[in-house]
């Protein structure tokens, strides 16, 4: 795997197993508790009582890691830039609201992720809201724009329309 | 010491024993001599407050049943006294009283001689008071027999006098019975006049209700349309609700997602 010192943070995808800034955050903590770990490690390394360590990885860490091509290495120092990058990515990662009728669960959000990284931005994190009333589709918040794409915003934008059809109708009978 | 304590002692002798001897014999029998003086003035002494004490018991005895004997006749001699003095107040009272009696038996005799007087001038008073009223009856009976036929009279001439008047006022409301039919003849006329002249405004008027149900039907049925737009929207958002879940819908977002691709990447380079 590629050394974390020829990674910045501009240079990392999230997998789309990692969905918000929450995921984001929990990645962090998690590369942070492996990094304690393993100087720890070192420590009692040097006083003779050496035993290699074996990390059971997230699901989503292990994503990431493949997707960007890292590994977290005995280096300390190496382990503290990746650490580094990770808490800028957790502040930089821009933010999507997307508000759905129905609850979201995790492999749908997964794939709006996927779009959303191919399509708009590879680091692209979305925040989660639910409002039942929108019936179906979804009310999206990006950093400077709503977007209303349910069926709540397409019914009040067509009734116009309804109404001249019941016209017609009335006309016809 | 004594009754001879001022005695001038004699001017022993120098070398007269015996004389002081003797001297001391006299002291010493003087010294008994006082004592046993002394025992009998005590003793008789005694016997003279004894006497003394005796005779003075006597004598308060004495005094006391003098003077038990004093009271004793002082007080049957006031006792009598105050009999006679009660017995001449029991006299004076008995002569008084019997001088009241006499008083009063001479006022009951002149009061009942006073009663008796009045009675007969009561009597005499209601006889004269009984003939006048039964004069003033009399005269009252004459005064109502002739204003009894005083009224006959009158009632037979106002009998009369109504009969004539009721004769009169029957000819008068024939007249106005007559006249009575003609006018309402006159307002059967208009009344038939005034009938056909409704029938024609209640034709009117039930073209025009008629004109405005139509038109109030219209206006419903067009509010209704408006309404029903909404009714329409409210069972859609109701109905459809809970029938897809994200999965269901996701396709169809993930389209709208692509068609408004651009807005959101050119929102995200800002």
């Amino acid at each position: 795997m590629t050394e974390i010192a020829t990674k910045t943070v501009s240079d990392f995808v999230l997998p789309p197993s990692v969905v918000s800034k929450l995921d984001v955050s929990r990645m962090v903590r998690e590369v942070e508790q492996i990094d304690s770990e393993l100087t720890a490690v070192a420590v009692r390394a040097k006083s003779g009582a050496a035993a290699a360590p074996k990390f059971v990885l997230s699901e989503q860490l292990t994503d990431f890691l493949q997707l960007n091509t890292i590994s977290i290495t005995p280096d300390g120092n190496a382990r503290a830039e990746l650490i580094k990058q990770l808490r800028a990515l957790k502040d930089k990662a821009p933010v999507i609201h997307m508000t759905f009728a129905v609850s979201a669960d995790r492999e749908s959000l997964s794939q709006i992720a996927h779009w959303l990284r191919e399509s708009v931005h590879p680091q692209a994190v979305i925040s989660v809201g639910l409002q039942p009333a929108l019936v179906a589709g979804v009310y999206m918040r990006t950093p400077n724009k709503v977007l209303d794409l349910s069926l709540r915003g397409a019914l009040s934008g067509q009734h116009g329309a309804l109404v001249k059809e019941l016209e017609t109708y009335r006309g016809r009978r | 010491m004594g009754l001879f304590q001022n005695k001038q002692q004699p001017q022993a002798l120098p070398d007269d024993e015996l004389t002081q001897g003797v001297q001391q014999f006299f002291d010493g029998y003087f010294q008994e001599l006082n004592e046993r003086g002394r025992a009998q003035f005590e003793q008789v002494i005694e016997q003279q407050t004894s006497k003394f004490q005796e005779d003075i018991e006597a004598g308060l005895s004495q005094i006391n049943a003098d003077l038990r004997a004093y009271i004793t006749k002082r007080i049957d001699e006031q006792i009598a006294e105050n009999a006679k003095s009660i017995r001449v107040a029991q006299a004076a009272a008995l002569e008084s009283i019997n001088a009241s009696v006499e008083s009063l038996q001479k006022q009951h005799a002149s009061f009942s001689a006073t009663l008796e007087e009045q009675f007969e001038q009561s009597s005499n008073a209601i006889k004269s008071v009984q003939a006048e009223a039964t004069k003033s009856m009399d005269r009252t009976v004459q005064n109502l027999e002739e204003q009894h036929r005083n009224l006959n009279n009158a009632l037979q001439k106002n009998v009369a006098r109504q009969d004539t008047q009721l004769n009169e006022l029957f000819d008068q409301n024939k007249t106005q019975l007559t006249s009575m039919k003609q006018s309402q003849d006159a307002a059967l006329e208009w009344l038939n006049r005034s009938i056909a002249t409704l029938q024609e405004q209640q034709q009117q008027l039930s073209s025009t209700f008629q004109k405005s149900v139509t038109e109030q039907q219209d206006m419903l049925v067009t509010a209704f349309e408006q309404n029903m737009a909404q009714i329409i929207e409210h069972y859609l958002l109701g109905a459809l609700g809970d029938q897809y879940d994200l999965k269901t819908q996701l396709p169809s977002i993930i389209k709208q997602l692509e068609s408004n691709k651009e807005t959101i990447v050119e929102d995200m380079k800002l």
